[in-house]
């Protein structure tokens, strides 16, 4: 004779299936299954889906870039000056005529967008090069793609423009920039924000070239269209192979740069990265992004199995530990 | 700097000015005079500065003569235009054509880069012409 | 206890000591809200991030997935040994997750803007808006697996019994959004190859954080089982301590298992992109004491007391498991990032504001933890609810 979890006899096990109080009696609850649809459900589409995330930008075509030829540039800071005019910025401690700030190598700051450096010049000790800092606005911008609350956009005129409204200080876009561009400006407690040069976004809506590029008397700067601009620089460098190094510095580096450079000492001694790899960076994280609506599709029911098949296994061992007890007891 | 007021002289049968003095920015620096004889004489061949046809030019004839009718004109009579004949506000959809403080300043620097501060500090742009109003 | 004696039963070296470090960094975080971040951080274009965020969500984070680890294992596995230890390692982990967000309100620099990614406006190309979403959710799911728990508390029976039937569906919820936002953070590295140095950059990135996250939260749960069994004896019934034992030894077996992995993958890395040369430099050295020092050397013991059935080993094992993991995630935040530029080494020490801080949320986090323990049925079934999850 069969007894059941409370030592009453039964007839046959059939009459009595459920041998636990609460607990469901077959694999997986009709309860649970939905409970883990609806969480999957509610789960997918509270995750944005990568629309074409593998399909390919073919950029702005007609946008504007700038072109700096640090052959040219004599280091007089007129650009340094205009710069802090045109963005109405407090003027700096030391005057833009003062050439002790030469000394120590500057980078842009809140307090600055664009700095200029000064270097050695192997060629010639007498000529120094210098070097104009500011966000170089990338084609495919880093910053950008890394802001969770997309407060970049790359314009269409080139310029690569933030939005502080949006902005809620993680900083992942200065991490990110593989030229360790944007400033924040942390020494304000209610309003920080990303300082960067923005191309004089404004100015240019209204029909003016950037400040800088008015600014500069050497031509150092030179702003137009992108794809004029490296036609240029092709013919300056093929028409002056002693004056130039062979390499436009922007045109390929982390999918292009809105900003060129070209130059007479090599781009490593003036400081510029020269292990970027040539495609944009937002690539690197696109295998990752367009894994994780994949994982929420495909977890639930590998887990829901996995789940379904242990009930399943702890249920047969249950039962077989029952019959063996069982039938001990009936041999008594 | 010591300016010698240089009188107009002959060169090749074409008047040259003596001295031009440079004052478009009078509102912010005094104006510059500008030994042209001296420089002429230095540069030895008037192509050397006045580039406009020389193969350093990467503008096609019209985009300079079609800016100024009458100095294409009067180039073909006078040979020779000032900086400003070609060079005037700068355009981002020409951007092989420098504007003229652009055109100056390339033009001079060419050899005046290393002569004092210039090049070396802001201090020399003041030394060399900019004396400050 | 009348208020008089529970006021006098406060007064204790740790809680002396807690109440100082507390009083001291009052100030620091007066200053970092009232005067802005500048005054208590050194970050700056190279190094806006600092060991703030590196402790606390970096190295926090792969830790606190004991409770989704747990759970997953006791729920979702139908490992019955993990069952006493369920509710601990659940509430290990939401309250490691609530930290590891008031660490970001601290360190934000906009922090009342924290929930904008959720509501506000989306950057869905970003990989650190996959984790803000993700942890978002996370935390919830937490919340409710642990409502039991609460529930029990205010003797509330109805809600208490729906609160249990919905725990699978949590459970595996839990596993898809941990496994997201644990690869996520490493994903976020992704985006830096030229300011990462080379031997910890890898496109393996997200699957490296997520395998040292799982034995990361495997050794978590060993300690705080430990911590537990020797500190609050009193709040834990007879199953939880009698299994504890086995709970830890399982555990141990788990995480040998995960660093095994790990330690394959971590060597897969290097063969991929050819990193072997690196490994002779002077950053190539620091790359060998974590790899060997902090993770072959724990797993070598975790599998040595395993099989000796040692449970001293075992959690010796996991604090030297644990501290290897807060190397890796400082070295990946810190040592290695931007490890060209000059003065490098000096760049990177904290602010002594910043140190203060963390000293501070640690403090607070012990207490807040030893608080719930003291009061909620975590380590102990309340008679009426036996049997029940």
């Amino acid at each position: 004779m069969y007894k059941n979890k409370k030592g009453q006899p039964i007839e046959s096990i059939e009459q009595n299936p459920s041998q636990e109080s609460s607990r469901p009696s077959r694999g997986i609850s009709r309860r649970s299954f939905l409970s883990v649809s609806m969480l999957t459900g509610c789960a997918a589409l509270g995750v944005p889906l990568q629309a074409g995330a593998l399909s390919e930008f073919k950029g702005w075509p007609k946008s504007y870039g700038m072109l700096t030829d640090f052959t040219a540039c004599v280091g007089c800071r007129s650009c340094e000056e205009a710069c802090n005019k045109a963005n109405g910025m407090p003027a700096p401690d030391k005057p833009f005529t003062d050439d002790s700030v030469f000394r120590e190598s500057r980078w842009p700051s809140a307090a600055a967008l664009t700095v200029v450096n000064r270097f050695e010049n192997p060629k010639d000790k007498t000529k120094p090069t210098y070097r104009k800092v500011q966000c170089n606005h990338c084609l495919e911008p880093a910053c950008a793609s890394a802001c969770p609350i997309h407060a970049y956009t790359k314009t269409p005129e080139g310029a690569v423009i933030y939005n502080e409204d949006l902005c809620f200080g993680c900083r992942y876009c200065v991490i990110a920039c593989p030229f360790n561009i944007p400033g924040y400006s942390y020494e304000s407690a209610l309003e920080p924000k990303i300082i960067k040069c923005t191309l004089c976004h404004v100015r240019v809506s209204k029909g003016q070239i950037p400040a800088c590029a008015d600014a500069c008397p050497a031509g150092a700067i030179t702003y137009g269209k992108r794809e004029d601009l490296l036609k240029i620089a092709r013919k300056r460098i093929e028409d002056n192979p002693d004056k130039y190094i062979e390499h436009i510095y922007g045109e390929r580096e982390v999918g292009g740069t809105s900003w060129l450079y070209i130059s007479g000492v090599p781009f490593e001694q003036l400081g510029f990265p020269s292990n970027l790899p040539k495609k944009p960076l937002l690539e690197l994280t696109e295998g990752y992004l367009s894994a994780v609506p994949v994982i929420f599709t495909t977890f639930p029911a590998i887990f829901g199995l996995v789940y379904s098949a242990m009930k399943h296994h702890t249920k047969k061992a249950g039962k077989e530990e029952e019959h063996g007890h069982l039938k001990e007891d009936d041999n008594e | 700097m010591m300016v010698l007021k240089a009188m107009p002289v002959l060169v090749e049968g074409m008047e040259i000015p003596g001295t031009i003095v440079i004052d478009h920015i009078q509102k912010q620096y005094n104006p510059v005079t500008f030994d042209h004889t001296m420089h002429a004489g230095l540069a030895g061949n008037c192509g050397k500065c006045h580039h406009q046809h020389s193969e350093k030019t990467i503008s096609v004839c019209k985009e300079c003569h079609a800016l100024n009718a009458d100095a294409f004109k009067a180039s073909a009579k006078e040979g020779f235009l000032p900086c400003s004949g070609c060079h005037s506000d700068y355009s981002p959809d020409a951007p092989g054509m420098p504007g003229l403080k652009v055109a100056f300043h390339k033009k001079c620097f060419e050899c005046h880069v290393g002569i004092g501060e210039l090049g070396s500090s802001p201090r020399g742009c003041a030394q060399t012409c900019h004396t400050k109003k | 206890m009348s208020p008089s004696e529970y006021s006098r039963s406060l007064i204790t070296p740790f809680n002396l000591i807690a109440a100082s470090i507390l009083a001291t960094s009052l100030p620091i975080f007066i200053a970092r809200y009232g005067k802005g971040l500048a005054s208590v951080l050194d970050a700056t274009n190279e190094y806006p991030w600092g060991l703030l965020l590196s402790w606390g969500i970096f190295a926090g984070e792969p830790l606190f997935a004991a409770g989704f680890v747990v759970a997953a294992g006791y729920y979702l596995f139908g490992m019955k040994t993990y069952r006493p230890l369920v509710r601990l390692a659940v509430l290990g982990g939401m309250l490691g997750y609530a930290f590891a967000a008031s660490y970001l309100l601290i360190d934000l620099g906009r922090p009342w803007r924290i929930y904008y990614p959720m509501l506000i406006n989306f950057g869905p190309s970003s990989v650190l808006f996959i984790v803000a979403w993700h942890v978002a959710l996370y935390v919830t799911v937490q919340l409710m697996e642990f409502s039991p728990a609460i529930l029990e508390w205010l003797g509330s029976k109805r809600l208490h019994k729906w609160a249990v039937s919905v725990t699978v569906a949590l459970i595996i919820g839990g596993v898809i959004l941990s496994t997201v936002h644990q690869s996520a953070l490493g994903a976020m590295y992704l985006i830096t190859p030229g300011k990462l140095h080379p031997l910890w950059y890898s496109a393996h990135l997200p699957l490296l954080f997520f395998s040292s996250a799982v034995y990361a939260a495997m050794a978590f749960a060993i300690i705080l089982s430990f911590v537990a069994v020797r500190y609050f004896r009193e709040r834990c019934d007879n199953e939880f301590i009698s299994n504890i034992p086995a709970v830890t030894l399982s555990l141990g077996k788990g995480a040998a298992v995960a660093m095994y992995i790990y330690f394959a993958l971590k060597v897969i890395a290097l063969a991929q992109d050819d990193r072997w040369g690196l490994l002779l430099t002077p950053f190539g050295y620091w790359y060998l004491v974590e790899l060997l020092g902090f993770i072959a050397v724990p797993m070598a013991l975790f599998s040595i007391a395993v099989k000796t059935e040692n449970l001293t080993l075992v959690r010796f094992a996991s604090l030297w498991a644990v501290f290897g993991i807060v190397l890796n995630r400082v070295n990946v935040n810190l040592i290695a990032f931007n490890w060209n530029m000059p003065e490098h080494f000096e760049r990177i020490i904290p602010s002594s504001g910043e140190v203060i801080m963390i000293l501070a949320m640690v403090t607070l986090h012990i207490l807040v933890f030893r608080w719930i323990l003291n009061r909620f049925p975590v380590t102990k079934e309340l008679p009426e609810y036996k049997g029940s999850h």
